[in-house]
């Protein structure tokens, strides 16, 4: 585009002037539709209903339940594992003794 | 879609309303995903970033504006989800390889439509010729029919640069149509045709 083309002002309809050469733009209106095939819009929509579910502080089920019992499973693993320890500890300390 | 219904829209997505997100889903991915397979002309990454655009809704929505105008505001999103794509895409030294053996996927989209014309399938092809900063004013524009102020919105630009961007992508179109009549018009023999 020319500086000339930059500084006149741009018509909206001055491509419908003649309506023998309609503008490109005119046929533009007529571009047919176009969708995604309905496996892959199923696909991005469960993936967006997740999104939106998060979002809203729901959804998630079975992550947040996993997440729940891990928050009570690690402490008392690690207590199970430092009572075991200790009592082989101590047992062991009894033996030598012994 | 009436400015009501939509403003339902906005408030069940607000709400958190999964139907009426599934509502807007329905209502809009065509148009959305449209608009992403005329700028990028490849099926699998319009359907990629039509997902993207979704998702990014979908955690935008608890912070939506009441008087939102759901068109608009996807159109932006997914603009810029195909800025992004673009950008990650022109490092992908990989993609080297493809350069020019990939066809125009809205063209062959466009060719599967049972009623479409070959007029319109030239405009089509033109389309892709053009750089994306005019294939994106063109279909904002002419294709979705928005106003000057909402185009402008979405390509973060003003007015003013939006109406200059709008004629010269109307005079490149303009210009590849007429290079292609030119073209087709020379391969007919002179003494013309049997």
């Amino acid at each position: 585009m020319t500086d000339h083309d930059a500084a006149k002002p741009p018509n909206d309809h001055e491509s419908s002037r003649d309506p023998a050469h309609p503008a490109p733009e005119d046929a533009l209106r007529g571009l047919p539709a176009f969708d995604m095939k309905p496996s892959d819009a199923s696909k991005a929509e469960r993936a967006a209903l997740a999104a939106f579910e998060h979002a809203h502080g729901r959804g998630d089920r079975e992550v947040r339940l996993g997440a729940g019992i891990a928050r009570f499973a690690v402490p008392f693993g690690l207590a199970a594992v430092v009572v075991v320890y200790l009592s082989w500890a101590v047992s062991a300390a009894t033996a030598l003794q012994q | 879609m009436e400015r009501e219904s939509e403003l339902l829209l906005v408030s069940g997505l607000r709400a958190g309303d999964t139907r009426a997100f599934s509502k807007t889903f329905e209502a809009f991915r065509p148009r959305v995903f449209a608009f992403l397979l005329r700028l990028s002309r490849r099926r699998d990454t319009a359907d990629d970033l039509t997902q993207e655009t979704f998702v990014r809704l979908a955690k935008a929505s608890p912070t939506l504006a009441e008087d939102t105008r759901l068109v608009p505001f996807l159109l932006t999103i997914a603009r810029n989800v195909f800025r992004s794509h673009r950008r990650w895409e022109m490092l992908d030294l990989s993609r080297i390889f493809l350069f020019g053996s990939e066809h125009d996927e809205a063209v062959r989209a466009h060719d599967e439509k049972a009623h479409a014309s070959r007029a319109l399938r030239e405009v089509e092809v033109a389309m892709g010729t053009l750089s994306v900063a005019h294939r994106e004013v063109l279909l904002l524009v002419a294709v979705e029919g928005l106003d000057h102020d909402a185009a402008a919105k979405v390509l973060a630009i003003e007015g003013d640069a939006l109406r200059q961007r709008l004629s010269r992508a109307r005079k490149a179109l303009a210009e590849e149509l007429s290079r292609r009549e030119r073209r087709a018009t020379v391969k007919v023999p002179q003494g013309g045709l049997p």
